[in-house]
């Protein structure tokens, strides 16, 4: 998948975590409607076994050789109709009246003279296809500009160039559209088809786990259904991008909006957000063994609170006025007029609804010191730059940032594995809260001067440049000091000493931040301290790991 | 158009008044309860046909308010969602399966039994009775029953029992009843168990033909079952038990008439007089539940493998004997 498809997962994601949350919280009874992860377990057994990809497979089958049989003569015909006014009075009155026909009503009959085998599946399908194909095809044609046909003609085109050069590919896109509608009318027949005199494809196995009540391999073969309608829907995309390139192009221009909200969310910002999750499960993994559900529900929730968090800070910057062109500290969407300041605050909203969700779900498993803690979560996301006190604008930035992204989420991450406030847990985050401060001061300190203008209060302005510059020394050095007197002390393994690599990044920076005082050249600086926060955090967790052997 | 609507109003409010049922005159407290029943619309529900036509739930103060269902255990998790009061219905595989899942209900009294004729034969296209003479002739033949895990397996795995097969000797599709003339017409498949009083209009046209009508003998696959609620309200559970019970002894014997049959007519859409010829099923008028028969249904599902379980469960968690006990 291309890094800008990723929105399309998100609503997807947010039904599954609603629906998980849901039956957690007993909204749905569990009883009557399993949550996903049971689903998935059904779903990986029936995977594993073989029978469910043979079920699809089946249904893949008939649904496919179905609409070939009636998509290909439903096109010919549809567009000969078009051309062809007696044609059309004889075929489009039945076509019509046929259209609305339930046909899978007709399926006994259909049983009665074909049998109960492949043939009479597949002929099901097949006619709804072109009943639904045929009447497309017809609308495409004669929506046709007359005009094209004369111009054609006034060139002394025949019947036959005519039908080649204006009547198909000016047809070809409603005919396209057609058949992706009458594709997924297939799927949804199909499931019907196999209701009935059925003894294998996804739509027996749907009835037939309904009957035995195997429930939570009727919900598993209805999620197969929904990915196989997605797929064939991805293909058909493929199919209309390959013979109807010009429709493409109208397409094409929507890319930059995934584009722009994949900025927007400034994704190479998460380490923050992912580094403090896996360094708690990593030191937990120390005494348990690790609940992987919660710690992948514990980072998406991360993910997400943090993206929510960005998208606040770009929405409240930009009210506010203080990212400007000149600085181009943020995702700059709203800057540049792409995204609306309404679609970035609801954008936010929705990312912070999808953390708290999941937060809830933890907090149903894990007790009510994750609900305060999500809570602090949010509220700090939202008021960093939020509201008439906003962190980031009274000087506390940095507090914020180091109290939150260092002790508070790895003890969150932890807590999840081991329910125990654990000293230890706090204490080995303080490296990584050094270096995760040290990211946003490497910003505060390179909007000193424009931060000042915009009466925007950080630590740096407060301290000014020479006070700034000594703050950053000491948050970076403090990341690996704090480390080694960590160590020292038996609260941190030997094994993290694989940090130390880092430390001519670290040294570079500090050399870069003691001398700089052009915004521009102090630009990279920020985005090395992030590469130093993300490559120290991971070999710090990496280094919690090896411990586990070592 | 505004007078018109006020006439339709009060048209309506008219037929409205006009349709509420008045309260039975024997009923001692004077309140009636209204009790949703989920059931399957055909004949051998006609207990619950004859107790509602007659008046026996009326008498106890209760309105039964009916809602036709698919089979299979749908009535009994609708019951458990609180979608019914009371469920009548198979114990097939995916009652089991509910169960053990957590889905709460009681098996409160059985409900219908077979013996010779039975009321679910197996039979087979009339075109092939030279050709298919006896069971054992079904070997390597497409055989359908209407629901996979349904009781109706059992009775196909004790009809094939007869010519010495197991279920496993024959291919097992799911044919609905309904479509079961059909399919054996265009010999899609070879043998099928059909229930009354399909099977009966199907031999009057002349489509089918029986092939063994007598593999069961008093075997109970269907049943009464309650959820908690109406459970706790012991007066109106007795009072359905009374009626319930009422109605079954009505139907012992030989005890088809002509307003037996109408009734059912009335709530399967059959016509009279084939439900007048049909194979009547029998009824069991004493509320005992034959607990032997729900394990051996368990039992005969495990072996096929439709059980989402693993360690059997014990049936007598899920009947309740108290009830018919407290009507006695």
């Amino acid at each position: 998948m291309s890094s800008s498809r990723w929105l399309s997962l998100v609503s997807p994601l947010v039904l599954i975590v609603l629906w998980e949350s849901a039956v957690a919280f007993g909204v749905l009874n569990r009883v009557f409607i399993p949550p996903p992860t049971e689903v998935a377990v059904e779903l990986w057994v029936s995977l594993r076994d073989g029978s469910m990809m043979d079920d699809v497979l089946i249904s893949a089958q008939r649904i496919l050789f179905g609409f070939l049989l009636g998509a290909i003569p439903a096109t010919l015909l549809g567009i000969w109709s078009g051309l062809n006014r007696t044609v059309l009075l004889l075929v489009r009155p039945l076509a019509t009246m046929l259209y609305p026909v339930p046909k899978i009503a007709l399926l006994p009959l259909v049983i009665v003279v074909l049998g109960i085998g492949e043939v009479s599946k597949v002929v099901t399908v097949a006619v709804s296809v072109f009943l639904m194909v045929v009447i497309h095809t017809i609308g495409g044609v004669l929506q046709i500009d007359r005009r094209y046909f004369e111009a054609a003609r006034v060139f002394g085109a025949n019947q036959r160039t005519l039908l080649r050069t204006v009547a198909f590919p000016a047809s070809l896109p409603a005919v396209v559209e057609g058949w992706k509608l009458a594709m997924g009318f297939a799927l949804t027949l199909i499931v019907g088809v196999e209701f009935v005199g059925a003894s294998d494809g996804i739509g027996y196995r749907i009835w037939q786990s309904y009957e035995l009540y195997a429930i939570a391999d009727m919900m598993a073969a209805v999620c197969v259904i929904a990915v196989m309608g997605w797929l064939i829907t991805l293909i058909l995309d493929e199919v209309e991008r390959l013979v109807v390139p010009w429709r493409h192009t109208i397409k094409e221009s929507r890319m930059p909006l995934v584009r722009t909200w994949w900025n927007a969310v400034r994704p190479w910002s998460y380490t923050a957000a992912i580094i403090p999750v896996l360094l708690g499960a990593a030191i937990a993994a120390q005494s348990v063994a690790l609940n992987w559900w919660y710690l992948v529900l514990a980072l998406i929730g991360s993910i997400a609170i943090q993206g929510g968090t960005n998208l606040m800070n770009d929405y409240y910057d930009y009210r506010k006025g203080t990212d400007t062109a000149a600085v181009k500290g943020t995702g700059g969407a709203l800057l540049r007029g792409d995204l609306t300041p309404t679609q970035i605050f609801w954008a936010g909203i929705i990312a912070f609804a999808i953390g708290s969700t999941i937060g809830l779900y933890l907090v149903s498993v894990s007790g009510p010191f994750i609900f305060w803690l999500g809570l602090f979560s949010v509220a700090v996301g939202y008021f960093y730059t939020a509201g008439p006190f906003a962190l980031a604008y009274v000087g506390l930035g940095e507090v914020a940032v180091f109290i939150f992204m260092g002790p508070v989420m790895v003890l969150g991450s932890y807590f999840l594995q081991i329910p125990d406030v654990a000293w230890p847990a706090i204490w080995a985050s303080l490296p990584v809260a050094f270096v995760v401060a040290a990211i946003l001061h490497a910003n505060n300190l390179r909007d000193i001067d424009t931060d000042r203008l915009n009466h925007k209060r950080t630590l740096a302005t407060v301290f000014g440049r020479e006070g700034a510059r000594l703050e950053y020394h000491l948050l970076v050095g403090g990341t690996f000091v704090s480390q080694w007197l960590l160590i020292g002390f038996g609260v941190v393994p030997w094994t993290t000493l694989i940090t130390t690599i880092m430390v001519p990044l670290a040294w570079r920076l500090m050399q870069i931040a003691a001398t700089e005082v052009e915004a521009a050249k102090l630009h990279p600086v920020l985005r090395q301290t992030a590469v130093l926060h993300m490559r120290f955090g991971l070999l710090y967790v990496i280094g919690w790991v090896v411990a586990l052997w070592v | 158009m505004k007078r018109l609507l006020l006439v339709v109003l009060a048209l309506s409010v008219l037929v409205a008044c006009g349709a509420t049922p008045a309260a039975p005159a024997n009923n001692d407290a004077g309140t009636t309860k209204t009790l949703r029943i989920g059931y399957v619309p055909v004949m051998i529900y006609a207990p619950l046909y004859v107790g509602i036509e007659r008046g026996y739930f009326a008498a106890e103060g209760i309105t039964i308010e009916s809602t036709p269902v698919q089979g299979g255990s749908d009535p009994v998790v609708q019951l458990a969602a609180g979608n019914f009061d009371v469920a009548l219905g198979g114990a097939g595989a995916g009652l089991f399966n509910a169960a053990a899942r957590g889905v709460k209900f009681s098996i409160v009294a059985p409900m219908h039994s077979e013996k010779a004729p039975l009321t679910s034969p197996l039979v087979i296209s009339a075109k092939r009775v030279d050709e298919i003479t006896k069971i054992a002739d079904l070997k390597g033949k497409k055989v359908a029953i209407n629901a996979t895990g349904a009781a109706t397996e059992y009775w196909l795995s004790e009809a094939l029992g007869q010519g010495g097969l197991r279920v496993a000797d024959v291919e097992l599709v799911t044919v609905p009843f309904k479509d079961v003339p059909a399919a054996l017409a265009s010999n899609s498949i070879d043998a099928a168990i059909l229930g009354e009083p399909l099977a009966t209009i199907a031999m009057d046209k002349g489509e089918v033909a029986l092939l063994s009508n007598d593999f069961i003998n008093g075997f109970f696959a269907t049943y009464l079952y309650m959820g908690e609620p109406l459970l706790n309200d012991q007066a109106t559970a007795q009072g359905f038990m009374r009626a319930y019970v009422k109605a079954c002894g009505d139907l012992q014997g030989d005890y088809m008439s002509q307003e037996i049959a109408t009734i059912i007519e009335k709530y399967t859409k059959v016509p009279a007089d084939v439900v007048m010829r049909a194979s009547p099923a029998q009824y069991d008028a004493t509320g005992t539940i034959p607990v032997e028969n729900l394990q051996t249904l368990q039992s005969y599902f495990r072996k096929r493998g439709v059980l989402e379980y693993d360690a059997d469960l014990d049936v007598n968690t899920l009947i309740n004997t108290d009830l018919v006990a407290s009507i006695k």
